[in-house]
């Protein structure tokens, strides 16, 4: 049986559907039926990207998640969910929660759209009173404050062996009433009706005008950034995922790379007063932020293998969790300080005065390649240190030059040939998942340190603190696997080959 | 896929009302499930008001030109399809006598139906020929109405015998149809041929007027009557006669 989705506008009058139907068929309508669905994905779309749509549906006292899977498959469990939004370890277990988990990770399933339907069931006859098509006419609508409408659905479904009279019944109905623009799924027009643009990166930078004046271009990429941190910021304080944290992170890094790049570019003295700023905000969240990756390891869903300890490591879990909420405490104490809840607007005026139509600079294009080269050469420069044994801090600081040029790289893509760009980022990806894999065991180390000793001072049970111990070895060897792969990246990043790329790429950018 | 076949080799006994309602038992309960008439009457199609007609004829369908699945149609119930009747399966002996294994042909045209259906159900013309020589064959279960009358069970012995002589017989199940009470004649035999022969089953579908109305309604006595004794007796004929039901599956008609 083949299945057709209609979506029109808005506007449409159901009963048009049945008078258009009518001509052909003799339509007799059911009684019609109201529930209510809305629409889950989480804040960076990984669902709509995945080619999912996950809906919370009710109907009566039943409710059920319902997840489709493109057009090919539907998976269907009861929902015993009361409210969202809810990270997937707090939903219930059922098959739909087994399909989205590995899609879904840490983060939080946000309700995005709540969507009312009014169904009407309408079964089309022929002249002996055989069932040919059915059809569904759903008027949705927005509930909550704006209630605006969303796009009149038309379900049509012909029984076997009249598929020709289904086909007949869309080329009617498309001909006769106006289409909607756009979306052509019910979760994607609800969710683009409540003011959402689904499967848009949070992180996408603007399209720069090579010609451009530099601070105006800067500003545009900053600001970008900017609307990341305000975006991030509710899910920090109300601690929906681990993710709004490391958002919000990313984006304070990118900010004071960009801002210690552009110097030269951005003079004004509150620039220099804000970038001071965003490291203190940048300082503020590093221990939550090491709290989340420990917990992510000891959740199993880091890269050290937990086989064997993970009884024993209860203790350890509870003990991690008390310090996060601490952390998490005082995060929230700072970021709602009158010096973080100024920190935002006053850097959006300074934004403004720098993209003012009066300041002047040099050409984004020249800006843009003057600073990816300064930026290689930093990593090339320090490159000839680094060895097997290189000590952690030092390593630290490589990582922070990648992340520079990474940042750099990202806010000038639009102004950078293609090819060298894609062929740089790639390899500066590895280099940086190389690194980051040796920071995360550092960090998970000392951390693990730490707690141990406060564990100890507790007097937990041996079998614990011999968990610990073994833990520890694991993320040694891991550090040591990590470090092999890292000289042969660093290698290949630094060669005469990658350097061409570069050259390649600012040349094109200038 | 599991196949049961009402058959008798007498005409009027209830072999089509029988198929359409246990047919429609069976996908009520979420069993996918196929009704093949091959009838050339074409009864069971025309309760289901479906056109009597399948594109190639008889000749099409035992030689396996084209794919039976193009042939279905879906009727107004869930989980229900059909296999119209058409009129030229009335020579479908002809046919089925030039095909290679002349008693095996329609079991191999529809094994390309099985991954697609929990049950076929087989309504049958009222003949001894070589259609229900191959049905015989292709049966799990052959699903025999006998009005509780001695040339019935006359003819109930001619098909055991026959079946005696078939390689992997179908399990026969003869049950009692169009059952008045009121005429000793029934009655007697109805309670005493059970006890001569084990593949009498319990359950009797007594001559009702509701049932009757089938042609009328053109419906399953259990969808336009579902409370009426007549329903109730399929049902419990179908839960004889028919293989264990798979747990209701969800509703596959316009939902989300």
């Amino acid at each position: 049986m083949l299945r057709r989705e209609l979506m029109f506008a808005a506007s449409s009058d159901p009963g048009q559907v049945f008078d258009v139907l009518a001509a052909r068929f003799l339509v007799r309508a059911a009684s019609a039926t109201t529930r209510r669905w809305t629409c889950l994905d989480t804040a960076d779309w990984r669902l709509h990207r995945a080619g999912m749509t996950l809906r919370d549906a009710r109907h009566g006292r039943s409710a059920e998640l319902v997840l489709q899977i493109r057009d090919a498959e539907r998976v269907a469990a009861s929902s015993r969910v009361r409210s969202w939004p809810r990270r997937l370890a707090d939903v219930p277990p059922s098959i739909v929660r087994d399909r989205i988990a590995p899609t879904v990770g840490v983060r939080a399933l946000l309700p995005l759209a709540d969507v009312g339907i009014r169904s009407v069931p309408l079964q089309l006859l022929d002249d002996v009173g055989k069932t040919r098509v059915r059809v569904r006419v759903d008027q949705q609508r927005l509930i909550g404050t704006t209630r605006a409408a969303v796009p009149l659905r038309v379900l049509i479904a012909p029984l076997r062996g009249y598929e020709r009279d289904g086909q007949r019944c869309v080329e009617m109905l498309t001909d006769a009433l106006a289409a909607t623009s756009g979306s052509t799924d019910a979760a994607t027009a609800a969710m683009t009706a409540a003011g959402h643009r689904p499967g848009e990166a949070a992180a996408s930078m603007p399209d720069l005008d090579p010609r451009a004046p530099a601070p105006e271009s800067l500003a545009r990429v900053l600001r970008t950034w900017a609307r990341i941190m305000a975006a991030a910021r509710p899910g920090v304080l109300t601690d929906i995922d681990p993710e709004y944290l490391h958002d919000l992170r990313t984006a304070v890094r990118a900010t004071r790379s960009l801002l210690k790049l552009s110097d030269s570019v951005l003079t004004a003295s509150d620039v220099t007063r804000l970038a001071e700023e965003f490291a203190w905000l940048g300082r503020l969240t590093s221990p939550l932020r090491d709290i989340d990756v420990q917990q992510l390891e000891l959740n199993g869903r880091g890269a050290v293998d937990l086989a064997g300890l993970e009884e024993h490591l209860e203790p350890l879990r509870r003990h991690v969790a008390e310090r996060r909420r601490l952390a998490l405490r005082h995060l929230r104490g700072q970021l709602q300080s009158p010096r973080g809840e100024s920190l935002l607007g006053s850097w959006d005026a300074v934004l403004d005065r720098i993209a003012s139509p009066d300041v002047v600079g040099p050409t984004t294009s020249s800006v843009a390649s003057a600073q990816i080269v300064a930026a290689y050469r930093k990593i090339r420069r320090a490159a000839p240190l680094i060895t097997g044994e290189t000590v952690a801090d030092d390593l630290h600081d490589l990582r922070k030059r990648c992340k520079r040029m990474r940042y750099v790289l990202d806010a000038y893509e639009s102004v950078c040939a293609p090819e060298p760009h894609r062929a740089v980022s790639g390899a500066l990806k590895k280099l940086q998942s190389c690194l980051g894999d040796i920071q995360d065991s550092v960090v998970h180390r000392d951390t693990l340190a730490v707690a141990a000793a406060s564990l100890q001072r507790r007097q937990v049970p041996v079998d614990t603190m011999l968990a610990v111990g073994a833990l520890r070895e694991r993320i040694a060897q891991r550090d040591v696997v990590a470090r092999k792969g890292l000289d042969e990246r660093l290698r290949s990043f630094c060669a005469p080959a990658m350097a061409a790329q570069i050259k390649a790429l600012v040349e094109e950018s200038v | 896929m599991k196949t049961v076949a009402t058959y008798s080799i007498k005409g009027g006994v209830g072999k089509t009302t029988t198929a359409v309602n246990l047919a429609y038992l069976a996908a009520r309960d979420g069993v996918r499930t196929l009704l093949w008439d091959l009838d050339p009457q074409g009864a069971a199609t025309y309760v289901f008001r479906v056109r009597p007609r399948v594109k190639g004829g008889s000749e099409r369908v035992v030689r396996g030109k084209s794919s039976l699945e193009a042939a279905l149609k879906g009727t107004d119930f869930d989980n229900l399809d059909l296999l119209p009747a058409d009129f030229t399966y009335r020579h479908m002996d002809i046919q089925l006598d030039s095909a290679k294994r002349p008693t095996r042909q329609l079991g191999r045209v529809l094994e390309p139906l099985a991954p697609h259906f929990d049950l076929l159900i087989l309504d049958c013309p009222p003949s001894i020929s070589l259609v229900s020589e191959n049905v015989l064959h292709a049966a799990d279960t052959v699903l025999v109405p006998l009005i509780p009358t001695a040339l019935s069970v006359r003819t109930l012995d001619q098909l055991t015998e026959f079946l005696q002589s078939v390689k992997r017989a179908p399990r026969l199940l003869a049950f009692f149809s169009m059952v008045d009470r009121r005429k000793r004649l029934h009655r007697e035999l109805v309670d005493e041929l059970p006890r001569q022969r084990d593949d009498i089953a319990a359950t009797s579908i007594p001559a009702l007027s509701v049932i009757e109305q089938m042609s009328v309604h053109r419906a399953p006595v259990a969808h336009y009557a579902p409370r009426s004794i007549a329903a109730q007796r399929y049902e419990q004929l179908a839960a004889e006669a028919l293989p264990s039901r798979a747990a209701a599956l969800p509703h596959p008609g316009v939902t989300d």
